[in-house]
């Protein structure tokens, strides 16, 4: 029945509206539902009202933007890398933006008060330089060949991750129990800014994606095939990855290293709708959607006063439901 | 093989076999105390188990130089074949979750059971890594399914990840995670002879059985069908590639913990020298392997003496510059 798009996609998104109602009434000071709907629509209770409006909702939006940007992210990389194993942090984002927080936690041991605003600032910071680092490292004359790029990302972000283990053992308890968290993935400091931001800046990568889906087809073809029917390989897959990238680290930048969703979540849309990216792009962007805010919804509310990591959550929900259709298929 | 081919493959061994021995020679003289070479002569000829020198060397510095050249070549071997088998160039032992098995049965022994013996550790993680490739294997077996190289990545990712996360949840909730950074930041300080003289024969074999096998995998590497036509069993050799790679990379993540720079990119930079067929990759990698190991590993000691650098810290720091000058080098001749 969920083969057809026009039932899938649907149902996917009610998910989703529900998963969010759930999700914004998750966590550890619980929220009566008729006080939930009074402070969404009016004007109710004021400190209930700026617990979910300023700090849930930011939050929830965040994670479902996330999902959505990383699922997206991880779907156009390896249609234009030709590698199944390739996700967003396979070419260094995460290890970047880690390594970028981690310096400056260990260099200004007290926290500036401004710390929530500049951190998405650093891990964007480090995954753009990571990047561009290793675009520059494998392109021969303006020329980026994928499988390069992918074994460059490999190697930098070996050598980045290997920077921050050694940094992270030089740090007081605290601050290593933040750092760990954060690169196995945690919304952290999500705000009404931030999702604005997000927002905004993935519209406009979702519609251009969208709007060369044909080409993303193309280029998923073998490459002596789409230069045959007329694409032009090089620019176009170099649009791709520069469009993938900075949606990685914008989601990198406000969620963690998540490596899971990006690697998943197209896998799992493949093999419900098909190879076609028309079709593919959407259901890879609901599935990641649907899939981090279950994870957000368990990270808040199983291991009560603990918050587990959303990443980590999302991978051991995600895990067997993905192992369990390979197995169908 | 054709002709030019084995000479540069000749080539090849013979220089990295020098370069090795050298190596490890200077792994033995080198560290926090110096060893001459008279007194390894010596200490050869009639052990002294009162001299500290000789204590030094037969229970510390043979053992890990020892330790070093077994996992450089077993970690590098294994790497090789799981490229070979999957055709992915990112493929490494790790995708058969052998490293996230033996770190989420480090992150359980930790956590309930407190600190504990490095043997005990050792075994400890052994049993994890052959649990989780195990895990993997019945998932790709269930229903007689065929290996298929696709999804044996794709489950191989996916039973790591979850391990992975399981070992990093357990460790958020028990408050260990730093005991187990040490062990995933690698290191083969901790190796004596006891553990040698169970692990050593294990990679031996195994390595001796890599070569047996690198014609077929040299086949494998076309494709399925391919291998099929030309005469190949291809379910069997598949399965005997996955047996001996857990046989290289299980007592090498034990007693090393997860190394992943030379398993993955030491075929890459042996396939610079002598090209792409496995029948030479795989021989040439063992001691291109052990060369990264020993060198490194003599770094470590050496750069922070006489405290040591983890060993991750040195493939960071020399191995990926290394490692991006040869592709970008190899680069060029391609386009």
């Amino acid at each position: 029945m969920f083969k057809n798009v026009k039932v899938l996609f649907p149902c996917l998104i009610v998910l989703i509206l529900l998963l969010l109602v759930l999700d914004i009434q998750a966590g550890y000071a619980s929220i009566p539902w008729n006080e939930l709907l009074s402070s969404l629509f009016a004007h109710g209770d004021e400190t209930t009202r700026f617990l979910i409006v300023e700090l849930r909702l930011p939050r929830v939006l965040a994670s479902l933007l996330i999902g959505i940007g990383l699922s997206l992210s991880g779907c156009v990389l390896q249609g234009v890398s030709h590698n199944e194993m390739t996700e967003p942090g396979l070419l260094g984002i995460n290890a970047g933006a880690g390594l970028m927080m981690a310096l400056y936690l260990l260099l200004f041991q007290n926290q500036s008060p401004h710390f929530s605003f500049l951190l998405p600032l650093l891990a964007f910071a480090g995954a753009g330089l990571t990047f561009w680092i290793e675009y520059k490292l494998a392109s021969n004359k303006k020329k980026l060949h994928p499988n390069r790029l992918l074994l460059m990302g490999v190697a930098i972000s070996m050598a980045i991750t290997s920077l921050t283990t050694i940094l992270m053992l030089k740090m007081p308890d605290q601050q290593y129990a933040f750092v760990q968290s954060w690169i196995a993935g945690n919304i952290w400091g999500a705000s009404w800014t931030s999702v604005l931001f997000l927002t905004v800046s993935m519209a406009v990568i979702f519609g251009l994606i969208a709007y060369k889906s044909r080409i993303l087809n193309a280029l998923a073809l073998q490459e002596e095939v789409s230069i045959g029917i007329g694409v032009n390989v090089f620019k176009e897959s170099r649009l791709f990855f520069v469009l993938a990238i900075i949606l990685a680290s914008l989601c990198a930048s406000i969620g963690g290293g998540l490596s899971f969703v990006g690697l998943v979540c197209p896998h799992l849309a493949r093999r419900i709708v098909g190879p076609n990216y028309k079709k593919l792009v959407p259901a890879s962007v609901l599935i990641g959607g649907v899939l981090l805010l279950v994870a957000d919804i368990g990270s808040r509310t199983l291991f009560l006063p603990y918050e587990m990591p959303i990443g980590i959550v999302a991978t051991v929900i995600g895990a067997p439901y993905f192992l369990y259709l390979l197995m169908k298929n | 093989m054709n002709h030019s081919k084995r000479w540069s493959l000749l080539l090849f061994l013979s220089c990295t076999l020098l370069l090795l021995v050298l190596l490890s020679l200077a792994s033995i003289v080198l560290g926090s105390t110096k060893i001459e070479l008279s007194t390894i002569l010596e200490a050869l000829k009639n052990p002294d188990l009162s001299n500290q020198q000789h204590i030094v060397l037969f229970d510390l510095r043979i053992p890990r130089t020892i330790g070093d050249l077994l996992i450089g070549a077993s970690f590098a071997c294994a790497g090789a074949l799981m490229q070979g088998m999957s055709k992915n160039p990112l493929a490494d032992s790790g995708i058969l979750g052998i490293n996230a098995g033996a770190s989420f049965a480090l992150a359980i022994c930790v956590s309930f059971l407190g600190t504990m013996h490095f043997s005990m550790s050792v075994f400890a993680s052994f049993l994890g890594a052959g649990f989780a490739m195990l895990l993997v294997f019945g998932l790709m077996m269930i229903k007689g399914r065929k290996l298929d190289s696709v999804r044996l990545v794709l489950v191989g990712l996916a039973v790591s990840m979850l391990l992975t996360s399981l070992a990093q949840g357990i460790s958020i909730l028990f408050q260990t995670g730093q005991d187990l950074t040490f062990w995933s930041a690698g290191g083969v300080g901790g190796i004596r002879m006891e553990q040698l003289i169970v692990a050593a024969p294990i990679l031996l074999v195994a390595l001796i059985a890599s070569i047996l096998i690198s014609k077929k995998i040299s086949i494998l590497s076309l494709g399925d069908e391919s291998a099929t036509s030309l005469g190949l069993q291809v379910e069997k050799t598949k399965t005997l590639c996955l047996l001996i790679t857990l046989l290289l990379a299980g007592p090498s993540v034990a007693l090393a913990g997860p190394i992943a720079f030379v398993g993955l990119l030491t075929p890459h930079i042996v396939r610079f020298f002598v090209g792409s067929d496995y029948q030479a990759i795989i021989p040439a990698c063992m001691p291109a392997g052990a060369i990264l190991m020993v060198g490194a590993d003599l770094i470590s000691r050496l750069i922070n003496a006489p405290r040591e650098t983890p060993i991750g810290l040195v493939f960071a720091l020399l191995g990926v510059p290394m490692f991006i000058y040869l592709a970008r080098k190899g680069m060029k001749d391609h386009v």
